[in-house]
């Protein structure tokens, strides 16, 4: 079944897969339709404007690369900033979920 | 995103857009082959695949439009949210906004004006191509080659103290013409005053300027329609033309261009108009001067105007001249090229002028005489005339007052930033403790100080353009609004704004938020309450040295006004005509005046009626040598009086009494013996131990026969109300025909209600003779005080607005100490303080602040007084009355301002104070 992705969560999802390597935009897609077992798939139109909010905030750094199979392509990239930023997103993150498994438990 | 960061975005979405959508196009684009090159591996086909993932893109340009809003969209967002919240806390404390406002708009729209007038008397170079390159010449020193000189122009002095003058005649600009090697062309010009003017039927006077034919040549000022003189018309049997300037062009003609080639009478001389000057363009006398009127040609003033203008005679110096350097050419290399031409011109002048004399004459001591002045080339880049003391005097002291208000309204406004960023320190903490950021909350006080900056310079942008007609200027200036000078005042005020607008947010924000919560945050609001103490201390020392002046210069017009000048002004009326001179009918203006005396005389309610060459009090002067029969003179005697061309019967009218011998009389006329009554300053002088009554005097030293002295007049004001009475001499209408007349007429009642009657006995005598100047002769006496009444408006004015800022800052201050002091005035009263005491005790705050500010403000008064000084009258500038009045109506406005307040604390109820400690 596919989702939409929650709401304040696209961020954190790109931080956390561009925390481990560099990506273009169509590798972060990929990666995270991966990950989520096909549950997210995230759309172009939310992805972009995503990537160059946080590139303007000086989250992401950008570099125009050759890709796997010879095409030319803007890899995406944290900055200490975005890893700040990352740290931040995981702690609320991880509040949020206990907090919301622990209401799901006791009812 | 922070502000920087996002500022940052928006302008490089603003200036690199290109680059950055081009950017999107290209990482879209290799999102697109990515994807489409996986479905193709997926076992789609090419076209399948792409189609596919065009789909999925659902569209790039929705990508880039989204893009593109977040660029701008939360900066928008943020400003419009800023803007309402500042919209909203402005709108709160209505008061508080207003004031500042006011004081802002006051400030930049006084400023703007006063500054405007300097800039163009000062700073404003002539409207011609080029203006640094054009130079005028002049001369320094002694000066025996002339035996005519007409100069126009304060005087200036050189380093040395010797006079500089600019007139020349025209043989010396021929001479210079014919000699130049170092200018692009020089030229001559001379002022020639009003002419009546006969177009459509209608008479009408208009100032006149007459310039050699290359004027507009060398200036290099294009017509706006038709041409400019050229000069072809400069020279001797040429029809008369004129050029007109711009704002007679529009104010006479409707800026008709069929005006062009038409033919009008200019004093009797028909004349073809060519063209018109463009509208900034208003002569080479200064770039703010009144344009003359019309332009023509020097050969024609001296063919058809007249010998106002003599071209022959050598020793006849009415030329100015100025002419423009050639490429990399000093002013000190068109001196070594002129210096000598102009000694020997002048020289050759003054001898062909005693070659024209009896052999007997040439050896009189007054002709026995050499001395040639220096030849000097000075810049002309700001116009033939220099700058007289007197209007640098006013534009001093203008700026002076200027600078010293917006000193103020800049104290004003940070004392009123000042005492808000007090109350909003608890605001601000509790914003900053809820989780705002410490740029956003700068970014939100900036936006606030922005707004009601821009509030306050959009009103002052109103009031420039009210005020420039009612802020009083130098006379005979026409002023531009200078727009570099609004935009530095405005500056200037809007930095003041958000420099202290910001004061409240750096403060807020660095100390402890807990501390402030609690009310504890006094040791800021103290040090903020000593900043604000003293900038109300210098506001109350610049505006006592305002209310000084403003004190000095009043009393100074009071004191003026009081003169006795000799004779009775009340109910005197007063007008001027000049009948052109006609070569058909010589005496002509005796004859008209003659004619329009008698119907005065015959008019009901007219008491008596006289006339003279001008009005006394009128400005003008009329001096002449003074040699009495059977003295003896030598060269360096030069006995001068001042002289009046009246008629029988104007001692009576104007009421000045006859202390000896008799007045003019009827039978005075023009074949018996040529006769005078002089003053008491003139029989003082000139006749200390005998009766002057009797003797003869003459204006030349070898004519001392000429005039009978007859009478002794009691001592009247000549030219100023300031002077004592010069010596004067009083000469007879009909033996002494003037070029143009004033009427004087005694009447029975208010003057003003026969000047319809005086006009129809006018145009009955001649309907195209135009009545200039009809004034009373008090009016006239009031403005020969026009300066003083410059100084007393403008520092009254300004004096009134400072005294207002300080009361508003005063006010402010104290309402401030007192909401801060609320806890303590509490526990004071509590513990059995009187409610007066606590009254008492904030005025004296209010009274204190005024009293330290009072004697610096003294100091700076004295100091000030010395600047103006010579502009007084009748009193010291350090006069104690003044100072006293002024400090007086200070303190008035302190107490009154330290009231409100004071009241507020006395009602503070202890019991409610204490259970909120």
């Amino acid at each position: 079944m596919r989702l939409d992705v929650p709401q304040g969560t696209l961020d954190l999802m790109i931080l956390t897969i561009l925390n481990r390597e560099s990506l273009h935009g169509y590798g972060i897609s990929q990666r995270m339709k991966a990950l989520s077992r096909e549950t997210f798939d995230v759309n172009p139109g939310s992805l972009f404007p995503a990537l160059y909010r946080l590139e303007q905030d000086g989250k992401l750094k950008a570099e125009w690369r050759q890709s796997e199979n010879n095409r030319n392509a803007k890899y995406y990239k944290l900055t200490a900033a975005g890893r700040k930023q990352l740290a931040q997103h995981q702690r609320r993150w991880e509040r949020l979920s206990i907090a919301i498994a622990g209401v799901l438990e006791g009812a | 995103m922070t502000l920087p960061s996002r500022l940052k975005s928006a302008l490089r979405w603003l200036f690199l857009r290109k680059k950055v959508e081009h950017e999107l196009d290209d990482d879209i684009q290799s999102f697109v082959e990515l994807s489409a090159a996986e479905k193709i591996n997926d076992g789609m086909t090419a076209d399948e695949a792409r189609r596919l993932t065009m789909l999925e893109l659902g569209g790039t340009e929705q990508i880039k439009e989204r893009i593109r809003t977040q660029h701008w969209g939360i900066f928008i967002d943020e400003l419009r949210q800023d803007l309402r919240y500042a919209f909203r806390t402005l709108g709160k404390n209505k008061g508080w906004t207003a004031v500042m406002g006011l004081s802002l708009a006051l400030g930049i729209g006084a400023d703007t004006v006063v500054f405007s007038e300097i800039n163009s008397l000062l700073l404003t170079k002539l409207a011609a191509a080029r203006p640094d390159e054009l130079v005028k010449l002049e001369w320094a020193g002694a000066n025996d080659m002339v035996t005519n000189l007409a100069d126009y122009g304060p005087t200036i002095k050189d380093s040395s103290g010797q006079g500089i003058r600019s007139a020349f005649s025209y043989a010396l600009f021929k001479q210079f013409q014919a000699d130049n090697q170092t200018l692009n062309g020089l030229f001559a010009e001379v002022p020639f005053g009003e002419l009546t003017v006969v177009a459509g039927g209608q008479a009408e006077r208009a100032s006149s300027l007459f310039v050699s034919g290359n004027y507009y040549e060398v200036l290099g000022v294009l017509p706006l329609v038709g041409r400019t003189l050229i000069p072809d018309d400069d020279v001797t049997g040429r029809p008369v033309v004129a050029v007109l300037s711009y704002g007679y062009w529009t104010r006479r003609f409707g800026a008709d261009p069929s005006v062009i080639n038409r033919v009008v009478t200019i004093s009797n001389v028909p004349t073809t108009i060519v063209g018109v000057t463009p509208p900034g363009f208003n002569g080479a006398q200064g770039a703010s001067w009144r344009a003359p009127d019309m332009t023509m040609s020097l050969t024609a003033a001296a063919e058809a105007h007249g010998a106002d203008v003599d071209l022959t005679d050598p020793t006849y110096w009415s030329l100015q001249i100025m002419g423009r350097l050639k490429p990399d050419v000093t002013r000190e290399q068109v001196r070594g090229n002129l210096a000598e031409t102009f000694r020997q011109t002048a020289q050759a002048g003054w001898q062909s002028y005693l070659n024209g004399l009896k052999a007997e004459d040439r050896l009189l001591p007054r002709n026995l005489r050499s001395r040639v002045p220096q030849l000097r080339v000075e810049s002309g880049s700001y116009g033939l005339f220099s700058i007289g003391p007197d209007v640098l005097r006013i534009a001093t002291i203008l700026g002076v007052v200027v600078v010293l208000v917006l000193l103020i309204v800049c104290a004003n406004v940070a004392n009123l930033l000042l005492s808000r960023a007090a109350a909003r320190q608890r605001e601000i903490s509790t914003r900053l403790s809820l989780g705002a950021s410490r740029p956003r909350i700068i970014r939100q006080l900036l936006t606030e100080s922005a707004l009601i900056s821009g509030i306050g310079g959009a009103l002052g942008l109103c009031l420039t353009f009210a005020a420039r007609s009612w802020i009083p200027g130098p006379p005979g200036v026409t002023v531009t609004l200078d727009w570099r000078v609004f935009v530095f005042t405005a500056a200037l005020s809007l930095a003041t704004g958000i420099t202290f607008g910001l004061v409240p947010a750096l403060q807020a924000t660095r100390l402890n938020l807990a501390g402030t919560l609690s009310g504890a945050g006094r040791s800021i609001a103290q040090g903020q309450s000593k900043l604000g103490n003293s900038l109300i201390v210098v506001q109350v020392a610049i505006s006592l040295v305002l209310l000084v002046s403003a004190g000095l210069f009043i009393r100074t017009l009071e004191n003026l006004r009081r003169v006795d000048v000799g004779f009775d002004a009340k109910n005197l009326l007063t007008f001027e005509i000049s009948p052109d001179p006609d070569p058909s009918r010589p005496n002509r203006i005796g004859a008209v005046g003659g004619e329009v005396l008698e119907k005065l005389r015959a008019l009901p309610n007219v008491l008596s009626a006289s006339m003279s060459d001008r009005a006394l009090l009128s400005g003008h002067i009329y001096t002449s040598n003074f040699f009495v029969l059977g003295r003896t003179y030598d060269t360096k005697r030069k006995d001068t009086v001042n002289m009046r061309v009246v008629s029988p019967g104007f001692f009576e009218t104007m009421g000045i009494p006859l202390i000896r011998g008799r007045s003019l009389l009827e039978q005075d006329g023009k074949d018996s013996q040529k006769v005078a009554v002089i003053n008491e300053a003139a029989a003082r002088k000139y006749f200390p131990n005998e009766n002057p009554i009797g003797n003869y005097f003459g204006t030349y030293a070898d004519k001392t026969h000429d005039i009978e002295i007859v009478g002794v007049a009691r001592d009247t004001k000549y030219s100023n109300v300031r002077d004592a009475a010069p010596p004067t001499a009083f000469i007879c209408t009909l033996q002494n025909p003037p070029g143009q007349i004033t009427f004087e007429l005694r009447t029975s009642g208010n003057p003003d209600q026969i000047v319809p009657s005086v006009r129809n006995v006018v145009h009955d005598v001649d309907p195209m003779l135009p009545i200039m100047t009809m004034a009373t002769q008090q009016e006239l006496i009031e403005e020969r005080f026009q300066q003083e009444r410059v100084f007393a408006i403008a520092c009254s004015l300004f004096g009134a607005i400072a005294i207002a800022l300080v009361s508003i800052g005063l006010f402010g201050l104290l309402s401030y100490n007192v909401a801060r002091r609320t806890n303590e005035i509490g526990v004071r009263m509590a513990l059995g303080a009187q409610r007066s005491e606590v009254l008492l005790g904030v005025l004296r705050d209010s009274l204190a602040l005024t009293a330290v500010g009072s004697i610096i403000g003294l100091a700076g008064s004295l100091a000030a007084g010395r600047l103006i000084a010579g502009q007084l009258y009748g009193l010291a500038p350090d006069d104690p009355l003044t100072m006293v009045a002024a400090i007086g109506l200070l303190t008035t406005v302190a107490a009154l301002a330290g009231f409100w307040p004071a009241r507020r604390a006395s009602l503070v109820d202890p019991i409610e104070c204490l259970r909120a400690e």
